[in-house]
């Protein structure tokens, strides 16, 4: 399981990345995070991004029915989300690379004793 | 209070009734400590739809509601409250006014009738009704007295039940309120029975004014 703090700083972007393909509501982004890996991200952790990211204008929000329930918040990627979601793998990508090759270059992966 | 916002207070009362009691109980948690928070009341209740339809649907799929709030409550609230506007300062200061009003108006209230009841009894100034100094102050000492331990309870709304809440100092400041209200009876002035209910009136209007163009 990826720790929380390692989690943060890139779980907006993530989560923008999970919507790139089509409107999702909370608990589906969750069920995707996990589906890819993340483990159990509860729907209370992706709330609040949510909120920020709506804020920012990065996604728009709407109710719509479900055969199952209450009515369910449709999260969207707007054309700014979109730039934010580019940007993201861009700093990604740099990211992966300077670790990768920071690891690659002290030795590789240490083994546990 | 707009009445966009009561509709959706509304909504989300009806909507709540449908949560088994686990999820009430911490539905319940969560909005008492966003209402302690300096956000305003809409934004609030956007958050408690949400909320509440994230729970509905948790059960509808049979998890418990801590497995969509997380471990921790008070941390859920605290990151939602980050994202949340704060009330500008006259906002703030405009509803607590609003709710000074609606406590003076029941202070109002009961001093008229108490008055009343004293007058009708042949006590008091009858047909006036006078103010005493007790009345005044012990009736400014509840108003802060309440606002103190409404924001006390909306603070330690997730703190377990054995922690103790400051029940006997309460008890001690009411009691002494109490008797400040019966013992202290200078006179501060004495109001004929139309100017007083004038003066209940007047604080209705100015409440209701308010309170339409806050939230």
């Amino acid at each position: 399981m990826i720790p929380s703090q390692m989690l943060k700083g890139t779980l907006e972007g993530c989560v923008l990345a999970v919507l790139r393909g089509e409107e999702r509501y909370g608990y589906e982004i969750s069920q995707r995070l996990e589906k890819y890996g993340f483990g159990r991200v509860p729907e209370g952790t992706i709330y609040p991004l949510l909120l920020r990211l709506e804020k920012r204008g990065a996604i728009t929000a709407s109710y719509r029915a479900s055969s199952e329930g209450p009515q369910r918040k449709y999260y969207a990627l707007t054309p700014q989300g979109r730039a934010e979601l580019a940007e993201f793998m861009v700093h990604y990508r740099e990211l992966t690379r300077a670790v990768d090759r920071l690891i690659s270059e002290t030795g590789g992966e240490p083994h546990a004793e | 209070m707009r009445n966009k916002t009561k509709r959706l207070m509304e909504e989300n009362n009806r909507a709540e009734k449908a949560l088994n009691p686990e999820a009430q109980r911490l539905l319940t948690d969560l909005v008492v400590y966003l209402r302690g928070a300096c956000v305003g009341l809409w934004e609030q209740e956007q958050v408690r739809r949400d909320i509440t339809r994230m729970l509905l649907d948790a059960q509808a799929r049979g998890e418990s509601a801590q497995s969509v709030i997380g471990e921790d409550p008070k941390a859920f609230c605290d990151s939602v409250l980050e994202e949340l506007p704060s009330l500008s300062r006259p906002k703030r200061a405009a509803a607590l006014v609003r709710d000074s009003l609606l406590a003076a108006l029941i202070l109002v209230g009961l001093w008229i009738l108490f008055s009343v009841v004293e007058g009708l009894l042949g006590a008091g100034s009858w047909p006036g009704l006078t103010l005493r100094w007790g009345q005044l102050l012990s009736g400014a000492g509840i108003l802060l007295t309440a606002f103190w331990l409404v924001q006390w309870i909306c603070r330690n709304s997730f703190e377990t039940p054995e922690k103790k809440g400051p029940w006997l100092l309460l008890f001690v400041v009411f009691f002494a309120l109490l008797c400040l209200g019966v013992f202290l009876r200078r006179p501060l002035a004495v109001l004929p029975l139309p100017a007083a209910l004038g003066l209940l009136a007047a604080l209705f209007v100015a409440y209701k004014l308010l309170d339409s163009r806050l939230d």
